[in-house]
C-alpha cells in the first residue's frame, strides 16, 4: 500500500515539475492583471480597419481589420491590464487598429484602440495610459494579417 | 576600450551603475547581438522606476543628455525582445516548409521554431543578447496607440550609443550585421528607435 503511494506522488511530482518547467516564462508573455476599471455603461465603435500613422507603409492591408460591438464587448469583459513595460518588450504590436470610445458609470470617458494582435490602450482623461491584452479574446479577424503583396 | 568585470559590470568612467538584480533573468552564457530600444518614456528616473516591477528591461539605457546607465550585469538575460520574427522571411532563405508554416500567422510559433535554430540563422533573443534603451516617448502622450509615434533620438544620445556599441561588439566580437533595431526582429511600432545611428 506504501509503495503504489510513493509511486503515485513520485509521478504526480515529475508531472508537476515537468509542465512547470514547460509553462516556464522565457520572457515572451506578459503578466495579466485585472483590467478593474468600473462598470461599463457605453462603448462606442468610431473607426474600424484603420492603419497605424507610425507605419503608413506596411506591408499589412488593414481596411478589413474590424470587430463588431459583441466581439469588442468581449474584449473589454475578458482584457487584462499589462504594464507599459511588458506592452512595449513582450507583445506584438500590428499596424492595423480599431478605435473608440468608453463611458464609465461614473460618468467618465476615455478613448481606446485595440489592434489586430489583441493589445490595446485606454486614455481616460489626464490619467495615464492602461495597457490592455486579451490572449482569449476570439473576434474573427483577430491574428489575421492581410498581407499586400 | 572598456573592461568588464567577473560580476558583468562595464568599468568605465562613461557608465554609471544602476543595476537592478530584478531584471536579470536566467544567466547568459552567449552574447551573439545586441537590440537598440526606445523606452517610451520621458527620463531616465521614469525607466528605472518601471524596473522596479522586476519584470522586462535591457542591460543600459542612454538618457536624452547622453548619459549610459548599466542597468543589468552581462552575465545575466533581460526580457527585452519579445517574440522573434523569422529571419529566413527578410533574407529570403525559407525552406518551403517554413513558408508553409508562416502562411498561417502565429507568432507563438513562429518564436518557438525561431529559437532553436543558432544565430545568424535566426535573430538574438532574450537569451543572447544585450539590449540598449533610449530614453524617449512615443507622442502625442495620452492619444490611442495607433496615433503615436516614436520622438527622434537625441545628438547626444547617438554619439553615447555609438560608442557603447563600438565598445561591445569590440569587446564581445559582435558583428554589426547583428545589431539591431527592435522593430527588426520582433514585431513593433517601426518608429521604435528609427533614428537610431551606430
Amino acid at each position: 500500500m506504501v509503495i503504489p503511494m510513493i509511486r503515485i506522488i513520485f509521478i504526480a511530482t515529475l508531472v508537476y515539475l515537468s509542465t512547470s518547467c514547460a509553462s516556464e516564462n522565457d520572457g515572451t508573455e506578459p503578466m495579466l492583471y485585472p483590467l478593474n476599471i468600473g462598470n461599463i455603461t457605453n462603448i462606442k465603435i468610431s473607426g474600424t480597419g484603420i492603419t497605424s500613422i507610425a507605419d503608413p507603409n506596411s506591408n499589412i492591408l488593414c481596411k478589413n481589420f474590424i470587430l463588431s460591438k459583441k466581439e469588442v464587448n468581449e474584449y473589454f469583459e475578458s482584457s487584462n491590464k499589462v504594464t507599459k513595460n511588458d506592452y512595449r518588450h513582450m507583445l506584438d504590436w500590428s499596424p492595423c487598429f480599431v478605435t473608440g470610445e468608453i463611458t464609465l458609470e461614473n460618468g467618465i470617458t476615455g478613448k481606446w484602440s485595440i489592434h489586430q494582435y489583441k493589445g490595446g490602450t485606454i486614455n481616460f482623461e489626464g490619467k495615464k495610459t492602461i495597457y490592455m491584452y486579451c490572449p482569449n479574446c476570439k473576434g474573427k479577424m483577430f491574428n489575421k494579417p492581410e498581407y499586400k503583396n | 576600450m572598456f573592461i568588464i568585470d567577473q560580476h558583468g559590470k562595464v568599468i568605465n568612467p562613461k557608465i554609471k551603475q544602476v543595476i537592478n538584480p530584478g531584471i536579470q533573468k536566467k544567466q547568459m552564457s552567449q552574447v551573439y547581438g545586441i537590440i537598440v530600444h526606445q523606452t517610451d518614456s520621458p527620463t531616465a528616473k521614469a525607466t528605472l522606476n518601471g524596473y522596479k516591477s522586476g519584470r522586462s528591461g535591457a542591460h543600459f539605457l542612454i538618457a536624452k543628455d547622453g548619459t549610459i546607465y548599466q542597468t543589468a550585469s552581462l552575465l545575466y538575460q533581460t526580457w527585452h525582445v519579445g517574440r522573434l520574427k523569422s529571419r529566413c522571411l527578410i533574407k529570403m532563405q525559407c525552406t518551403p516548409t517554413e513558408i508553409k508554416l508562416l502562411k498561417s500567422f502565429n507568432p507563438k510559433n513562429e518564436h518557438r521554431r525561431e529559437i532553436v535554430k543558432n544565430v545568424p540563422q535566426r535573430f538574438p533573443s532574450n537569451e543572447d543578447s544585450i539590449g540598449i534603451e533610449i530614453i524617449g516617448e512615443a507622442l502625442p502622450k495620452n492619444v490611442p496607440d495607433n496615433q503615436r509615434v516614436y520622438e527622434p533620438v537625441t545628438k547626444e544620445q547617438n554619439k553615447s550609443l555609438k560608442w557603447l556599441i563600438q565598445e561591445l561588439r569590440f569587446v564581445l566580437k559582435i558583428p554589426v550585421s547583428e545589431v539591431f533595431r527592435h522593430p527588426t526582429v520582433s514585431r513593433k511600432n517601426p518608429t521604435e528607435a528609427a533614428t537610431a545611428q551606430w
